[in-house]
Protein backbone atom coordinates (compact mmCIF):
# COMPACT_ATOMS: atom_id res chain seq x y z
CA UNK A 1 0.00 0.00 0.00
CA UNK A 2 2.80 1.93 0.73
CA UNK A 3 4.63 1.47 -1.75
CA UNK A 4 2.01 1.84 -4.57
CA UNK A 5 1.48 5.41 -2.70
CA UNK A 6 4.97 6.15 -3.19
CA UNK A 7 5.08 4.66 -7.09
CA UNK A 8 1.99 7.56 -7.45
CA UNK A 9 3.68 9.86 -5.79
CA UNK A 10 6.80 9.54 -8.02
CA UNK A 11 5.26 12.13 -10.67
CA UNK A 12 4.67 15.00 -7.79
CA UNK A 13 8.27 13.80 -6.25
CA UNK A 14 9.87 14.75 -9.62
CA UNK A 15 7.87 18.06 -10.03
CA UNK A 16 9.59 18.98 -6.47
CA UNK A 17 13.20 17.64 -7.62
CA UNK A 18 13.01 20.00 -11.14
CA UNK A 19 11.42 22.81 -9.02
CA UNK A 20 14.56 22.78 -6.95
CA UNK A 21 16.95 21.97 -9.61
CA UNK A 22 16.18 24.88 -11.22
CA UNK A 23 14.28 27.78 -9.39
CA UNK A 24 16.35 27.63 -6.28
CA UNK A 25 19.02 29.45 -8.72
CA UNK A 26 16.80 32.06 -9.36
CA UNK A 27 17.15 32.57 -5.64
CA UNK A 28 20.97 32.27 -4.98
CA UNK A 29 22.35 32.19 -8.92
CA UNK A 30 23.92 35.67 -8.62
CA UNK A 31 25.21 35.01 -5.04
CA UNK A 32 27.00 31.72 -6.06
CA UNK A 33 28.04 32.52 -9.75
CA UNK A 34 29.91 35.92 -8.10
CA UNK A 35 31.54 33.07 -5.69
CA UNK A 36 29.78 35.58 -3.08
CA UNK A 37 28.26 32.81 -1.62
CA UNK A 38 29.56 29.13 -1.51
CA UNK A 39 27.22 27.01 -2.82
CA UNK A 40 26.99 25.02 0.07
CA UNK A 41 25.89 27.72 2.38
CA UNK A 42 23.29 28.57 -0.26
CA UNK A 43 22.30 24.76 -0.49
CA UNK A 44 21.68 24.30 3.02
CA UNK A 45 19.77 27.96 3.60
CA UNK A 46 17.95 26.96 0.34
CA UNK A 47 16.95 23.37 2.16
CA UNK A 48 15.58 24.54 5.00
CA UNK A 49 13.94 27.37 4.20
CA UNK A 50 12.01 25.71 1.27
CA UNK A 51 10.90 22.84 3.75
CA UNK A 52 9.71 25.21 6.52
CA UNK A 53 7.85 27.35 3.36
CA UNK A 54 5.93 24.20 2.27
CA UNK A 55 5.05 22.82 5.69
CA UNK A 56 4.52 26.04 7.76
CA UNK A 57 3.17 28.01 4.59
CA UNK A 58 1.86 25.61 1.88
CA UNK A 59 -1.56 25.35 2.45
CA UNK A 60 -3.05 28.76 1.18
CA UNK A 61 -1.94 28.13 -2.32
CA UNK A 62 -2.99 24.02 -2.15
CA UNK A 63 -6.50 25.51 -1.49
CA UNK A 64 -6.35 27.83 -3.94
CA UNK A 65 -5.38 25.62 -6.64
CA UNK A 66 -7.61 22.73 -5.04
CA UNK A 67 -10.45 24.79 -6.19
CA UNK A 68 -9.75 25.09 -9.73
CA UNK A 69 -10.78 20.90 -9.59
CA UNK A 70 -10.31 18.60 -6.97
CA UNK A 71 -8.30 15.75 -8.10
CA UNK A 72 -9.61 12.62 -6.06
CA UNK A 73 -7.77 9.90 -6.67
CA UNK A 74 -4.43 8.71 -7.03
CA UNK A 75 -4.04 7.07 -9.81
CA UNK A 76 -5.86 11.07 -11.62
CA UNK A 77 -3.06 13.01 -9.10
CA UNK A 78 -0.12 10.88 -10.47
CA UNK A 79 -1.23 11.60 -14.04
CA UNK A 80 -2.34 15.45 -13.60
CA UNK A 81 1.49 15.93 -11.73
CA UNK A 82 3.13 13.78 -14.54
CA UNK A 83 1.29 15.39 -17.31
CA UNK A 84 2.41 18.98 -15.76
CA UNK A 85 5.91 17.56 -14.88
CA UNK A 86 6.44 16.50 -18.85
CA UNK A 87 5.15 19.73 -20.44
CA UNK A 88 7.74 21.50 -17.98
CA UNK A 89 10.70 18.88 -19.73
CA UNK A 90 9.09 19.57 -23.41
CA UNK A 91 9.03 23.45 -23.74
CA UNK A 92 12.57 23.50 -21.03
CA UNK A 93 13.80 21.47 -24.31
CA UNK A 94 12.52 23.92 -26.81
CA UNK A 95 13.87 26.53 -24.84
CA UNK A 96 10.18 28.31 -24.10
CA UNK A 97 9.86 30.23 -21.00
CA UNK A 98 7.57 27.67 -19.02
CA UNK A 99 5.61 27.70 -15.58
CA UNK A 100 5.05 24.89 -13.59
CA UNK A 101 2.35 26.54 -11.98
CA UNK A 102 0.85 27.47 -15.21
CA UNK A 103 1.55 23.59 -16.19
CA UNK A 104 -0.34 21.79 -13.04
CA UNK A 105 -3.05 24.71 -13.99
CA UNK A 106 -3.04 23.19 -17.57
CA UNK A 107 -2.91 20.05 -16.15
CA UNK A 108 -6.25 20.37 -13.68
CA UNK A 109 -8.13 21.45 -16.68
CA UNK A 110 -7.47 18.66 -18.38
CA UNK A 111 -8.92 16.20 -15.60
CA UNK A 112 -11.91 18.32 -15.03
CA UNK A 113 -12.41 17.91 -19.03
CA UNK A 114 -11.89 13.97 -18.90
CA UNK A 115 -13.92 13.53 -15.74
CA UNK A 116 -16.66 16.20 -17.16
CA UNK A 117 -15.75 17.99 -13.56
CA UNK A 118 -17.00 21.54 -14.12
CA UNK A 119 -14.28 24.81 -14.30
CA UNK A 120 -15.21 27.34 -12.40
CA UNK A 121 -14.65 30.85 -14.87
CA UNK A 122 -14.13 32.53 -11.59
CA UNK A 123 -11.49 30.45 -10.31
CA UNK A 124 -10.03 30.49 -13.41
CA UNK A 125 -9.99 33.75 -14.05
CA UNK A 126 -7.94 34.66 -10.45
CA UNK A 127 -5.68 32.51 -11.18
CA UNK A 128 -4.77 33.33 -14.74
CA UNK A 129 -4.89 37.09 -13.64
CA UNK A 130 -2.00 36.13 -11.03
CA UNK A 131 -0.24 35.02 -14.24
CA UNK A 132 -0.26 38.86 -15.04
CA UNK A 133 0.04 40.45 -11.82
CA UNK A 134 2.70 38.33 -10.48
CA UNK A 135 5.86 39.37 -13.06
CA UNK A 136 3.71 43.11 -13.09
CA UNK A 137 3.52 43.07 -9.47
CA UNK A 138 7.31 41.98 -9.09
CA UNK A 139 8.71 44.79 -11.56
CA UNK A 140 6.86 47.35 -9.30
CA UNK A 141 8.41 46.00 -6.07
CA UNK A 142 11.60 45.84 -7.59
CA UNK A 143 11.69 49.43 -8.92
CA UNK A 144 10.09 50.83 -5.56
CA UNK A 145 13.33 48.48 -3.60
CA UNK A 146 15.87 49.70 -6.50
CA UNK A 147 14.73 53.47 -5.72
CA UNK A 148 14.84 52.86 -2.23
CA UNK A 149 18.52 51.39 -1.92
CA UNK A 150 19.90 53.47 -4.86
CA UNK A 151 19.17 56.31 -2.26
CA UNK A 152 20.66 55.03 0.54
CA UNK A 153 23.55 53.51 -1.35
CA UNK A 154 24.39 56.38 -3.72
CA UNK A 155 23.95 59.19 -0.45
CA UNK A 156 25.34 57.48 2.03
CA UNK A 157 29.27 57.46 3.66
CA UNK A 158 29.90 53.72 4.12
CA UNK A 159 32.59 52.40 3.78
CA UNK A 160 32.78 50.24 0.58
CA UNK A 161 34.21 47.32 2.42
CA UNK A 162 31.35 47.55 4.72
CA UNK A 163 29.31 47.73 2.37
CA UNK A 164 30.27 45.07 0.46
CA UNK A 165 29.61 42.86 3.93
CA UNK A 166 26.35 44.34 4.23
CA UNK A 167 25.36 43.34 0.65
CA UNK A 168 26.52 39.32 1.04
CA UNK A 169 24.33 39.34 4.19
CA UNK A 170 21.35 41.18 2.45
CA UNK A 171 21.47 38.69 -0.74
CA UNK A 172 21.75 35.95 2.58
CA UNK A 173 18.58 37.39 4.26
CA UNK A 174 16.75 38.01 0.83
CA UNK A 175 17.65 34.58 -0.53
CA UNK A 176 16.04 32.78 2.75
CA UNK A 177 13.13 34.50 2.64
CA UNK A 178 13.24 34.00 -1.22
CA UNK A 179 13.55 30.11 -0.71
CA UNK A 180 10.72 30.30 2.44
CA UNK A 181 8.18 32.13 -0.02
CA UNK A 182 8.86 29.78 -3.06
CA UNK A 183 8.32 26.64 -0.46
CA UNK A 184 4.95 28.34 0.57
CA UNK A 185 3.80 29.55 -2.85
CA UNK A 186 5.02 26.60 -5.17
CA UNK A 187 4.61 23.30 -2.67
CA UNK A 188 0.98 23.38 -4.14
CA UNK A 189 2.69 22.54 -7.59
CA UNK A 190 4.49 19.69 -6.19
CA UNK A 191 2.13 17.83 -3.56
CA UNK A 192 -1.05 19.90 -4.13
CA UNK A 193 -2.96 17.46 -6.56
CA UNK A 194 -2.36 14.82 -4.09
CA UNK A 195 -3.90 16.01 -1.57
CA UNK A 196 -7.86 15.30 -1.23
CA UNK A 197 -6.53 11.51 -3.22
CA UNK A 198 -4.61 10.76 0.08
CA UNK A 199 -5.71 10.49 3.26
CA UNK A 200 -2.58 10.38 5.73
CA UNK A 201 -3.22 10.00 9.56
CA UNK A 202 -1.21 12.97 11.28
CA UNK A 203 2.13 12.00 12.93
CA UNK A 204 4.47 13.20 15.47
CA UNK A 205 7.96 14.19 14.33
CA UNK A 206 10.23 15.82 16.64
CA UNK A 207 8.16 17.24 19.02
CA UNK A 208 5.75 18.90 15.96
CA UNK A 209 2.37 16.93 14.86
CA UNK A 210 2.08 17.06 11.85
CA UNK A 211 -0.68 16.64 9.69
CA UNK A 212 -1.94 14.48 6.92
CA UNK A 213 -0.92 17.46 4.10
CA UNK A 214 2.29 18.75 5.89
CA UNK A 215 3.41 15.24 5.78
CA UNK A 216 2.75 15.56 1.83
CA UNK A 217 4.18 19.25 1.88
CA UNK A 218 7.25 17.88 3.79
CA UNK A 219 7.71 15.30 1.63
CA UNK A 220 7.32 17.82 -1.46
CA UNK A 221 10.23 20.13 0.65
CA UNK A 222 12.66 17.26 0.70
CA UNK A 223 12.17 16.22 -2.86
CA UNK A 224 12.88 20.27 -3.50
CA UNK A 225 16.14 20.17 -1.23
CA UNK A 226 17.20 16.96 -3.44
CA UNK A 227 16.81 18.89 -6.35
CA UNK A 228 18.72 22.06 -4.92
CA UNK A 229 21.55 19.49 -3.69
CA UNK A 230 21.54 17.18 -6.83
CA UNK A 231 21.52 19.59 -9.63
CA UNK A 232 20.97 23.15 -9.04
CA UNK A 233 25.08 24.45 -8.72
CA UNK A 234 24.78 23.93 -12.59
CA UNK A 235 22.09 26.07 -12.73
CA UNK A 236 23.30 28.57 -10.61
CA UNK A 237 26.42 29.11 -12.39
CA UNK A 238 24.60 28.98 -15.43
CA UNK A 239 22.60 31.74 -14.29
CA UNK A 240 24.90 34.16 -12.46
CA UNK A 241 27.36 33.94 -15.27
CA UNK A 242 25.72 33.68 -18.81
CA UNK A 243 22.00 34.59 -18.43
CA UNK A 244 21.27 37.91 -17.06
CA UNK A 245 24.28 39.30 -15.02
CA UNK A 246 23.47 41.28 -12.50
CA UNK A 247 25.16 43.53 -9.74
CA UNK A 248 24.80 42.12 -6.02
CA UNK A 249 22.72 45.02 -5.11
CA UNK A 250 20.70 44.14 -8.25
CA UNK A 251 20.65 40.53 -7.59
CA UNK A 252 19.57 41.36 -3.98
CA UNK A 253 16.63 43.64 -5.08
CA UNK A 254 15.50 40.96 -8.12
CA UNK A 255 15.53 38.44 -5.26
CA UNK A 256 13.88 40.02 -2.41
CA UNK A 257 10.63 41.83 -5.12
CA UNK A 258 9.86 38.15 -6.50
CA UNK A 259 10.31 36.54 -2.85
CA UNK A 260 7.60 39.16 -1.91
CA UNK A 261 5.47 38.48 -4.13
CA UNK A 262 5.03 34.59 -3.51
CA UNK A 263 4.55 35.61 0.01
CA UNK A 264 1.82 37.63 -1.32
CA UNK A 265 0.28 35.24 -3.25
CA UNK A 266 0.51 32.46 -0.42
CA UNK A 267 0.18 34.20 2.75
CA UNK A 268 -3.51 33.36 4.19
CA UNK A 269 -2.60 35.78 7.10
CA UNK A 270 -1.67 38.59 4.65
CA UNK A 271 -5.06 37.42 2.85
CA UNK A 272 -7.52 37.70 6.10
CA UNK A 273 -6.30 40.90 6.86
CA UNK A 274 -6.62 41.88 4.19
CA UNK A 275 -10.53 40.47 4.13
CA UNK A 276 -10.38 42.23 7.87
CA UNK A 277 -10.20 45.73 6.58
CA UNK A 278 -12.55 45.19 3.92
CA UNK A 279 -10.41 44.88 1.02
CA UNK A 280 -11.11 41.67 -1.33
CA UNK A 281 -8.93 38.40 -0.53
CA UNK A 282 -5.84 37.63 -2.12
CA UNK A 283 -5.82 34.84 -4.29
CA UNK A 284 -3.77 31.98 -3.11
CA UNK A 285 -2.23 30.61 -5.38
CA UNK A 286 0.92 29.03 -7.25
CA UNK A 287 2.60 31.79 -8.91
CA UNK A 288 5.74 31.76 -11.91
CA UNK A 289 8.79 32.18 -9.47
CA UNK A 290 11.20 32.87 -12.91
CA UNK A 291 8.46 35.36 -14.55
CA UNK A 292 8.44 36.61 -11.36
CA UNK A 293 11.91 37.37 -11.42
CA UNK A 294 11.56 38.46 -15.04
CA UNK A 295 9.42 41.24 -13.84
CA UNK A 296 11.75 42.55 -11.51
CA UNK A 297 14.44 42.46 -13.91
CA UNK A 298 12.21 44.22 -16.57
CA UNK A 299 11.33 46.64 -13.35
CA UNK A 300 14.87 47.59 -12.77
CA UNK A 301 15.80 48.32 -16.37
CA UNK A 302 12.76 50.40 -16.21
CA UNK A 303 14.05 52.74 -13.66
CA UNK A 304 17.48 52.74 -15.41
CA UNK A 305 17.08 53.11 -18.32
CA UNK A 306 13.42 53.63 -19.68
CA UNK A 307 10.84 51.35 -21.44
CA UNK A 308 13.50 51.26 -24.37
CA UNK A 309 15.46 48.57 -22.99
CA UNK A 310 12.32 46.20 -23.26
CA UNK A 311 12.99 42.70 -24.77
CA UNK A 312 9.25 42.69 -26.60
CA UNK A 313 10.50 39.43 -27.84
CA UNK A 314 11.14 37.44 -24.51
CA UNK A 315 7.83 38.96 -22.99
CA UNK A 316 6.34 37.80 -26.60
CA UNK A 317 8.07 34.25 -25.38
CA UNK A 318 6.33 34.49 -21.86
CA UNK A 319 2.75 35.36 -23.12
CA UNK A 320 2.63 32.71 -25.48
CA UNK A 321 4.01 30.12 -22.89
CA UNK A 322 0.41 31.58 -20.34
CA UNK A 323 -1.29 30.36 -23.87
CA UNK A 324 0.83 27.41 -25.13
CA UNK A 325 1.65 25.47 -21.31
CA UNK A 326 -1.98 24.87 -20.16
CA UNK A 327 -3.29 24.15 -23.77
CA UNK A 328 -0.34 21.61 -24.35
CA UNK A 329 -0.51 20.63 -20.59
CA UNK A 330 -4.38 20.06 -20.54
CA UNK A 331 -4.29 17.82 -23.59
CA UNK A 332 -1.61 15.63 -22.33
CA UNK A 333 -3.22 15.22 -19.05
CA UNK A 334 -6.52 14.26 -20.57
CA UNK A 335 -4.88 11.55 -23.15
CA UNK A 336 -2.87 10.10 -20.79
CA UNK A 337 -6.14 9.82 -18.26
CA UNK A 338 -7.72 8.05 -21.10
CA UNK A 339 -5.11 5.70 -20.93
CA UNK A 340 -4.71 5.56 -16.91
CA UNK A 341 -8.20 4.35 -17.16
CA UNK A 342 -8.81 2.37 -20.12
CA UNK A 343 -5.92 0.52 -20.61
CA UNK A 344 -4.49 0.28 -16.90
CA UNK A 345 -8.13 0.12 -15.28
CA UNK A 346 -7.09 2.47 -12.91
CA UNK A 347 -9.77 4.82 -11.46
CA UNK A 348 -9.07 8.56 -12.09
CA UNK A 349 -11.80 9.86 -9.93
CA UNK A 350 -14.59 8.98 -7.62
CA UNK B 1 28.92 31.26 18.66
CA UNK B 2 27.36 32.85 15.95
CA UNK B 3 27.79 36.11 17.12
CA UNK B 4 31.53 36.07 17.71
CA UNK B 5 31.64 34.77 13.46
CA UNK B 6 30.28 37.77 12.79
CA UNK B 7 32.43 39.44 15.11
CA UNK B 8 35.28 37.96 13.77
CA UNK B 9 34.06 39.12 9.98
CA UNK B 10 33.55 42.90 11.42
CA UNK B 11 36.93 43.08 12.85
CA UNK B 12 38.35 41.74 9.37
CA UNK B 13 36.30 44.32 7.22
CA UNK B 14 38.28 47.06 10.02
CA UNK B 15 41.55 45.45 9.91
CA UNK B 16 41.29 45.79 5.82
CA UNK B 17 39.98 49.17 6.02
CA UNK B 18 42.69 50.55 8.53
CA UNK B 19 45.35 48.53 6.65
CA UNK B 20 44.29 50.44 3.17
CA UNK B 21 43.94 54.02 4.92
CA UNK B 22 47.53 53.60 6.20
CA UNK B 23 48.54 52.45 2.39
CA UNK B 24 46.57 55.59 1.28
CA UNK B 25 48.45 58.12 4.04
CA UNK B 26 51.73 56.35 2.85
CA UNK B 27 50.86 57.94 -0.87
CA UNK B 28 50.28 61.13 0.34
CA UNK B 29 52.92 61.40 2.77
CA UNK B 30 55.61 60.52 -0.49
CA UNK B 31 54.10 62.86 -2.56
CA UNK B 32 54.14 65.75 0.20
CA UNK B 33 57.91 64.80 1.00
CA UNK B 34 58.97 64.61 -2.97
CA UNK B 35 57.47 68.75 -2.63
CA UNK B 36 59.95 69.60 0.03
CA UNK B 37 62.71 67.70 -1.47
CA UNK B 38 61.76 68.86 -4.90
CA UNK B 39 61.88 72.89 -2.57
CA UNK B 40 64.95 71.68 -1.40
CA UNK B 41 67.06 70.61 -4.26
CA UNK B 42 66.54 73.77 -6.33
CA UNK B 43 66.90 76.23 -2.92
CA UNK B 44 70.63 74.17 -2.95
CA UNK B 45 69.78 72.53 0.06
CA UNK B 46 71.39 69.26 -0.76
CA UNK B 47 71.63 67.60 2.76
CA UNK B 48 68.07 68.34 3.69
CA UNK B 49 67.61 66.92 -0.12
CA UNK B 50 69.18 63.73 0.46
CA UNK B 51 67.59 63.07 4.02
CA UNK B 52 64.42 63.46 2.34
CA UNK B 53 65.35 60.96 -0.30
CA UNK B 54 65.77 58.50 2.69
CA UNK B 55 62.32 59.41 4.28
CA UNK B 56 60.58 58.77 0.50
CA UNK B 57 62.91 55.58 0.24
CA UNK B 58 61.07 54.34 3.63
CA UNK B 59 57.90 55.38 2.77
CA UNK B 60 57.98 53.25 -0.06
CA UNK B 61 59.59 50.42 1.60
CA UNK B 62 57.03 50.75 4.04
CA UNK B 63 53.87 51.09 1.64
CA UNK B 64 55.23 47.84 -0.25
CA UNK B 65 55.32 45.50 2.63
CA UNK B 66 51.53 47.57 3.46
CA UNK B 67 49.91 46.86 -0.47
CA UNK B 68 51.18 43.04 0.15
CA UNK B 69 48.91 42.74 3.10
CA UNK B 70 46.06 44.52 1.81
CA UNK B 71 46.46 42.63 -1.58
CA UNK B 72 46.19 39.35 0.19
CA UNK B 73 42.99 40.80 2.64
CA UNK B 74 41.10 41.82 -0.01
CA UNK B 75 41.50 38.38 -1.36
CA UNK B 76 40.78 36.52 1.88
CA UNK B 77 37.85 38.95 3.30
CA UNK B 78 36.41 41.15 0.29
CA UNK B 79 33.67 39.52 -1.30
CA UNK B 80 32.02 41.49 -4.49
CA UNK B 81 34.63 39.95 -6.91
CA UNK B 82 34.10 43.02 -9.38
CA UNK B 83 34.65 45.44 -6.15
CA UNK B 84 37.92 43.64 -5.24
CA UNK B 85 39.10 43.72 -8.54
CA UNK B 86 38.75 47.14 -8.62
CA UNK B 87 40.59 47.88 -5.40
CA UNK B 88 43.05 45.77 -6.18
CA UNK B 89 44.00 47.52 -9.64
CA UNK B 90 43.66 50.74 -7.24
CA UNK B 91 46.27 49.57 -4.94
CA UNK B 92 48.51 48.42 -7.48
CA UNK B 93 48.06 51.90 -9.49
CA UNK B 94 48.83 53.99 -6.82
CA UNK B 95 52.02 52.08 -5.67
CA UNK B 96 53.30 53.65 -8.86
CA UNK B 97 52.85 57.29 -7.58
CA UNK B 98 55.18 56.34 -4.71
CA UNK B 99 57.76 54.27 -7.15
CA UNK B 100 57.64 57.19 -9.69
CA UNK B 101 58.11 59.83 -6.91
CA UNK B 102 61.51 57.62 -5.28
CA UNK B 103 62.65 57.07 -8.72
CA UNK B 104 62.63 60.36 -9.67
CA UNK B 105 64.19 62.07 -6.77
CA UNK B 106 67.28 59.28 -6.50
CA UNK B 107 67.86 60.44 -10.31
CA UNK B 108 68.12 64.01 -9.72
CA UNK B 109 70.74 63.25 -6.71
CA UNK B 110 72.67 60.93 -9.15
CA UNK B 111 72.54 63.48 -12.06
CA UNK B 112 72.36 66.55 -10.38
CA UNK B 113 71.02 68.95 -13.55
CA UNK B 114 71.70 72.17 -12.83
CA UNK B 115 68.62 74.13 -12.85
CA UNK B 116 69.13 78.23 -14.02
CA UNK B 117 67.82 80.94 -11.70
CA UNK B 118 65.10 81.95 -14.54
CA UNK B 119 63.33 79.09 -14.50
CA UNK B 120 63.13 78.42 -10.50
CA UNK B 121 59.92 79.56 -9.99
CA UNK B 122 57.87 77.86 -12.70
CA UNK B 123 59.97 74.55 -11.89
CA UNK B 124 58.67 75.25 -7.81
CA UNK B 125 55.20 76.14 -9.37
CA UNK B 126 55.11 73.03 -11.83
CA UNK B 127 56.54 70.41 -8.93
CA UNK B 128 53.58 72.40 -6.57
CA UNK B 129 50.68 71.70 -9.04
CA UNK B 130 52.36 68.07 -9.62
CA UNK B 131 51.86 67.18 -5.99
CA UNK B 132 48.17 68.86 -5.83
CA UNK B 133 47.41 66.77 -8.96
CA UNK B 134 48.49 63.59 -6.60
CA UNK B 135 46.59 65.17 -3.61
CA UNK B 136 43.02 65.58 -5.41
CA UNK B 137 43.53 62.32 -6.60
CA UNK B 138 44.25 60.51 -2.93
CA UNK B 139 41.14 62.58 -2.04
CA UNK B 140 39.34 60.78 -4.49
CA UNK B 141 40.24 57.43 -4.24
CA UNK B 142 39.02 57.93 0.01
CA UNK B 143 35.78 59.48 -1.67
CA UNK B 144 35.62 56.16 -3.56
CA UNK B 145 35.63 54.39 -0.47
CA UNK B 146 33.14 55.93 1.52
CA UNK B 147 31.40 58.87 -0.56
CA UNK B 148 31.07 57.98 -3.95
CA UNK B 149 29.34 60.84 -5.23
CA UNK B 150 32.06 63.24 -4.38
CA UNK B 151 34.59 61.18 -6.54
CA UNK B 152 34.17 63.11 -10.06
CA UNK B 153 34.80 66.66 -8.22
CA UNK B 154 38.41 65.50 -6.67
CA UNK B 155 38.92 64.02 -10.47
CA UNK B 156 38.10 67.16 -12.17
CA UNK B 157 40.55 68.70 -9.66
CA UNK B 158 43.21 66.20 -10.76
CA UNK B 159 42.64 66.73 -14.32
CA UNK B 160 42.64 70.88 -13.72
CA UNK B 161 46.04 70.27 -12.19
CA UNK B 162 47.51 68.11 -14.83
CA UNK B 163 46.72 70.83 -17.15
CA UNK B 164 48.33 73.48 -15.34
CA UNK B 165 51.28 71.65 -15.14
CA UNK B 166 51.49 70.76 -19.15
CA UNK B 167 50.80 74.98 -19.40
CA UNK B 168 54.04 75.53 -17.14
CA UNK B 169 56.00 72.52 -19.12
CA UNK B 170 55.75 73.90 -22.47
CA UNK B 171 56.74 77.42 -21.19
CA UNK B 172 59.63 76.20 -19.35
CA UNK B 173 60.89 73.88 -21.95
CA UNK B 174 60.37 76.80 -24.48
CA UNK B 175 62.17 79.31 -22.25
CA UNK B 176 65.04 76.92 -21.68
CA UNK B 177 65.84 76.45 -25.19
CA UNK B 178 65.45 80.16 -26.10
CA UNK B 179 67.91 81.07 -23.42
CA UNK B 180 71.50 82.13 -24.16
CA UNK B 181 72.00 81.50 -20.21
CA UNK B 182 72.52 77.82 -21.40
CA UNK B 183 74.84 77.37 -23.65
CA UNK B 184 75.27 73.69 -23.92
CA UNK B 185 72.61 71.61 -26.04
CA UNK B 186 73.07 68.80 -23.50
CA UNK B 187 72.72 70.77 -20.16
CA UNK B 188 69.23 72.21 -22.23
CA UNK B 189 68.13 68.67 -22.86
CA UNK B 190 68.51 67.35 -19.74
CA UNK B 191 66.68 70.36 -18.09
CA UNK B 192 63.77 69.41 -20.42
CA UNK B 193 64.10 65.67 -19.66
CA UNK B 194 63.62 66.54 -15.87
CA UNK B 195 60.87 69.04 -16.80
CA UNK B 196 58.84 66.04 -18.37
CA UNK B 197 59.60 63.83 -15.51
CA UNK B 198 58.65 66.08 -13.32
CA UNK B 199 55.33 67.08 -15.25
CA UNK B 200 54.83 63.10 -15.68
CA UNK B 201 53.67 62.29 -11.76
CA UNK B 202 50.74 64.61 -12.65
CA UNK B 203 50.23 62.39 -15.55
CA UNK B 204 50.10 59.01 -13.85
CA UNK B 205 47.61 61.11 -11.23
CA UNK B 206 45.50 61.47 -14.06
CA UNK B 207 45.60 58.63 -15.34
CA UNK B 208 44.49 56.66 -11.95
CA UNK B 209 41.86 59.40 -11.72
CA UNK B 210 40.15 58.73 -15.09
CA UNK B 211 40.07 54.83 -14.01
CA UNK B 212 38.94 55.34 -10.73
CA UNK B 213 36.12 56.98 -12.37
CA UNK B 214 34.92 54.06 -14.15
CA UNK B 215 35.29 52.57 -10.62
CA UNK B 216 32.96 55.39 -9.14
CA UNK B 217 30.26 54.97 -12.03
CA UNK B 218 30.37 51.05 -11.15
CA UNK B 219 29.97 51.64 -7.61
CA UNK B 220 26.88 53.87 -7.95
CA UNK B 221 23.86 51.93 -8.00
Amino acid sequence: MVLTGLLFLSSGLFMGWSLGANDAANIFGTAVGTKMVRFRTAAIISCLFIILGAVVGGRGTTHGLGALGAVDRLAGAFIVSLSAAVTVLWMTRFGLPVSTSQAIVGAIIGWNLFTKNPTDPVVLTRIVGTWVYGPVLAGIFAMLLFLIVRRVVNNSTIHLLLLDRYTRNALLIAGAFGAYSLGANNIANVMGVFIQAMDIPPREFAGFVLSGEQQLFLLGGLAIAVGVVTFSKRVMLTVGDNLFKLSPVSAFIVVAATALVLFIFSSTWLSDLFVSVGLPPIPLVPVSQSQACVGAVVGIGLVKGGWRIINYRLLGKIGLGWVATPVLSASLSYVLLFFMQNVFLQNVHM
Amino acid sequence: MKGKGLQVFANKSKELMENIECYLTQVTSASLHFDEAMKDYIAGRMDQFEERIRIVTTIEREADAELKVVKYKLYAFMLIPDTRGDVFMLMDDLDDVIDYTKRLLLELSMEKPMFPEFIRDDLSLMCGDSVKAVESLMLAVRALFSQTRLVEEHVNRTVFYEKEVDRIEEGLIRRVFASPEIPDLACKMQIRDFCTRIASLSDISEDISKNLLVYAVKRMV
